[in-house]
């Protein structure tokens, strides 16, 4: 029999949007978050403190020394390392953003015993040798060097000094003297307040992970011995959204449209950036949605103007990133040269027609439904449901804020978008910035 | 390891992979089309990437395929490489039927006209100058493949040897392209999700069981000689650093000795303690970073080395410093201990690939084009079976001057 083509098959109705929430568990010292989930033999074992590049105490000192971690230890060098790290298939990531830094240990169960330490003991006893310093200098300032050509890069750099007040650390940027500057007692200092002298918190994640809780639980506190981790515990799970509005913590930046003139380029990079707040807010679920219609997925507004109607692009989008007292809202494209201009016009018409008019009903239903798939997928498998539990941990906030979230895609209307729009979408308060040729 | 899957070939050709994973609460649908970059003829290059876009251009009864991909809450895209395009959708697994719809449509009547055709290659050709002109070294693999390749089709990208011959494509050439290659035996379809495998393959059967084979079999390709001499190309001109990629050709991906080929590169630079990395960023600091990789393709490929200079380096000391790691390999046995440390580095990836049920329904799709969907459990199994001398006879055959293509980015003096 011949399928009929001409009507969407009925399926059954959207399950319930549920999630799994990991449980705190320790003793009256110290405690962990363990997720047991999944069925592949492996184990991602997390450290993550609430402190970042913003408490920096030397400029790049914290992004230097996170990097210098993975470069040897007091008792193993960095080959002896690595090589141990590698031999047991173990990845061993350290990073550091604005708000948090991570420790990540992703591992096969059977290869636990032998990794674990030695990702342990290069958290606590790093060597800062200087001559892997300088090699991890000359690096970066390589890098530096190459990525600074990349319109995109130029035009992000510029982007973030322009929304940030003078003296935000965001504001500041970085240059190859910046690096070089940068000395081993600068890591060891850094080291002491972003790792040592901070209680991190401790997630565990994998089929079988509340079997290695106890052994891990034992040597975190062990090596940190000074911390009162009872005292410091973030019990997540009894914690209520703070879901009073709050004013911006950073001041509205000042409009503008800038132009980087690099006349080498084909294309001309776009960022256009708003300031939103942060996910405490109450209207934040919301304006995720908004930015998801504006520009966060194939079929939102910006894609189907800018690339699918006139092949202005070959990508356009707009991304919400929270931080701890805002977010930014950023729209970005890598546009035909000369077609900036006409680019700027439409993503400009696209804005004033959220604030001027309400979404249509099937659009609407449709954005909506494409969120509760996404929403479903960010929570599919125990690292995204631990991404998702970190994310949230660094916010203050807990399995409230999920419920909102269902909530939000279950109630809002387009008149409430709207306004929303209306109060946060403006084009004339937007920092915009263009490099590339001609506009 | 053991994966668990179900195939089976419907009477059309179409090939159906299901894998049930009772864990997520996602499906994912893959669909494989047997048609890359290697089967367009040289005047008619990127054609196969081109097509992918415009098949997200609308069909005969669902006008917007990306209205109701999104109004299912799924997610999708769809890749082109020099062997294969691939369509992948993931959704919340409910949504299986109306994902089967959608793509059966698409597949078999997709709405081509001179618009979309036209909007498609300004999009394309933007996407051209993103990835290739528009950043430093962009242009390194559309220089590269001309230099290592002669005849055999993998000498252009996936995006097409030029611009014009996007600019100069006819909707007449496309559909033509379309007929050829989009049916029902040139695909390989792949479901993974909390599904009941007979199931799920009757399901199938009733979308695509009617649609008839187009019986086309791709002419032989020319096939690569072997190269007798190094080819090198010195770019100069305003570089941030000298950059240095050196390509070696080796066999496929079905060939028996592709894992060993794919060892040599893991000893070369899989993880800091990795040879290259070790000697010549750590030690030696001539580079500022340095890796190499094989390109995997389905007919004899290409085994690359490539870095930026560290500053201050020239290109000259930095090659001569590969090329003697290159020749320890060529004559010495890699020790028990690199054998070991990257076949847990290997075992390490192959877990942690199974966690998404995209992964899997990619790869079953992958193997079964390659040779059959079994062996992507015999995967660890044939690196297991490779032994340190294995290693060195391929390093020696593969790794020698006469084997190589080397490019150079060379900075003007000012940059420098």
């Amino acid at each position: 029999m011949n399928p009929d083509l001409h009507r969407r098959p009925s399926v059954p109705d959207q399950p319930e949007l549920t999630w799994s929430w990991p449980v705190t568990a320790g003793n009256e010292h110290v405690s962990a978050s363990v997720l047991n989930l999944g069925r592949e033999p492996l184990l991602r074992i997390e450290l993550q403190w609430k402190s970042g590049t913003w408490e920096e105490p030397v400029f790049l000192s914290g992004r230097l020394m996170t990097r210098l971690l993975s470069e040897g230890t007091t008792r193993h060098s960095a080959s002896e390392w690595t090589g141990a790290m590698d031999f047991w298939g173990a990845q061993a990531h350290f990073s550091i953003e604005q708000e948090r830094c991570t420790a990540t240990l992703y591992v096969l169960e059977a290869y636990v015993d032998h990794a674990w330490p030695l990702f342990l003991e290069a958290l606590m006893e790093p060597a800062f040798d200087p001559e892997a310093l300088n090699r991890v200098i000359q690096s970066k300032i390589q890098h530096w060097n190459i990525e600074s050509r990349k319109v995109t890069v130029a035009a992000s750099r510029r982007s973030r000094s322009l929304v940030y007040p003078y003296g935000h650390p965001e504001q500041r940027l970085s240059f190859p003297a910046d690096y070089e500057a940068v000395t081993v007692d600068d890591l060891r200092v850094a080291h002491r307040l972003l790792i040592r002298q901070k209680a991190p918190a401790l997630g565990l994640c994998g089929p079988s992970a509340d079997r290695f809780l106890l052994r891990i639980l034992a040597d975190v506190k062990g090596a940190w011995p000074q911390i009162d981790f009872a005292a410091s515990e973030d019990t997540l799970t009894s914690k209520e959204n703070l879901l009073e509005p709050l004013s911006l913590v950073i001041p509205e930046p000042t409009p503008s449209l800038m132009h980087l003139p690099m006349p080498d380029a084909v294309q001309v990079a776009l960022r256009s950036t708003l300031v939103f707040p942060s996910k405490t807010h109450l209207d934040y679920h919301a304006l995720k949605i908004m930015t998801v219609l504006l520009g966060g997925y194939f079929g939102s507004r910006l894609m189907q103007n800018l690339r699918e109607d006139k092949g202005l692009t070959y990508g356009v989008g707009a991304g919400l990133r929270s931080f701890g007292d805002h977010a930014l809202m950023t729209i970005q494209s890598e546009l035909q040269a000369g077609s900036a201009e006409l680019a700027l016009e439409e993503v400009r018409f696209e804005m004033q027609r959220l604030r001027e008019e309400e979404v249509g009903k099937g659009e609407f239903g449709r954005v909506l439904s494409y969120l509760r798939g996404q929403w479903m997928a960010g929570m599919d498998g125990p690292l995204a449901m631990m991404d998702r539990y970190w994310d949230l941990w660094h916010h203050g906030l807990g399995e409230d804020f999920l419920r909102q979230s269902v909530q939000t895609m279950r109630d809002l209307e387009p008149a409430t978008l709207r306004r929303l729009a209306q109060t946060y979408l403006d084009p004339d308060k937007a920092v915009v910035v263009l490099a590339g040729p001609g506009l | 390891m053991k994966t668990g899957f179900t195939k089976k070939i419907l009477p059309n050709g179409l090939t159906v992979l299901v894998h049930p994973d009772p864990d997520t609460r996602m499906g994912s649908l893959n669909i494989m089309v047997k048609v890359g970059s290697r089967d367009e003829d040289p005047e008619h290059t990127g054609f196969a990437h081109l097509f992918e876009h415009l098949m997200f251009s609308g069909s005969q009864h669902i006008p917007s395929y990306d209205q109701v991909a999104q109004s299912m809450g799924a997610e999708n895209n769809a890749f082109t490489s020099n062997d294969l395009t691939d369509y992948y959708l993931t959704f919340p697994a409910h949504q299986l039927e109306v994902a089967l719809w959608l793509e059966r449509d698409r597949m078999g009547h997709p709405v081509i006209d001179q618009n979309a055709l036209d909007t498609q290659k300004s999009v394309v050709i933007e996407e051209f100058k993103q990835r290739y002109l528009n950043q430093p070294y962009g242009d390194a693999w559309l220089e590269l493949r001309n230099l290592a390749y002669t005849v055999h089709p993998y000498r252009w990208a996936t995006i097409g040897k030029e611009l014009a011959h996007i600019e100069k494509a006819t909707l007449e050439v496309v559909l033509d392209f379309k007929n050829r290659f989009y049916a029902p035996d040139r695909m390989i379809l792949a479901v993974s999700g909390p599904y009941e495998s007979e199931h799920v393959v009757e399901t199938v059967q009733r979308w695509f069981g009617d649609w008839a084979p187009s019986g086309y079999q791709a002419g032989p390709r020319p096939q690569e000689p072997v190269q007798n001499g190094i080819r090198r190309l010195d770019k100069h001109g305003s570089f941030p650093a000298p950059a240095l990629y050196m390509a070696f050709h080796m066999p496929g991906r079905g060939d028996a000795a592709y894992q060993a080929c794919d060892l040599i590169t893991d000893v070369l630079s899989r993880g800091q303690s990795s040879r290259l990395f070790r000697d010549l960023v750590m030690d030696r600091g001539l580079f500022s970073d340095l890796n190499a990789y094989v390109t995997g393709d389905m007919d004899p490929g290409l085994l690359v080395v490539s870095g930026h200079c560290a500053p201050g380096v020239e290109v000259d000391r930095a090659e001569n410093a590969v090329w003697e790691s290159l020749e320890r390999l060529r004559h010495e046995e890699i020790t028990d201990f690199e054998r070991d440390k990257s076949l847990h580095q290997i075992e390490s990836s192959l877990v942690f690939a199974r966690l998404q049920g995209l992964n899997m329904a990619m790869n079953l799709c992958y193997f079964e084009y390659l040779s059959r969907a079994e062996d992507y459990d015999l995967e660890l199994d044939r690196y297991r079976a490779v032994t340190p001398t294995m290693i060195r006879e391929q390093a020696f055959t593969i790794l020698q001057p006469s084997n190589a293509s080397v490019l150079r980015y060379i900075p003007s003096d000012h940059e420098s």
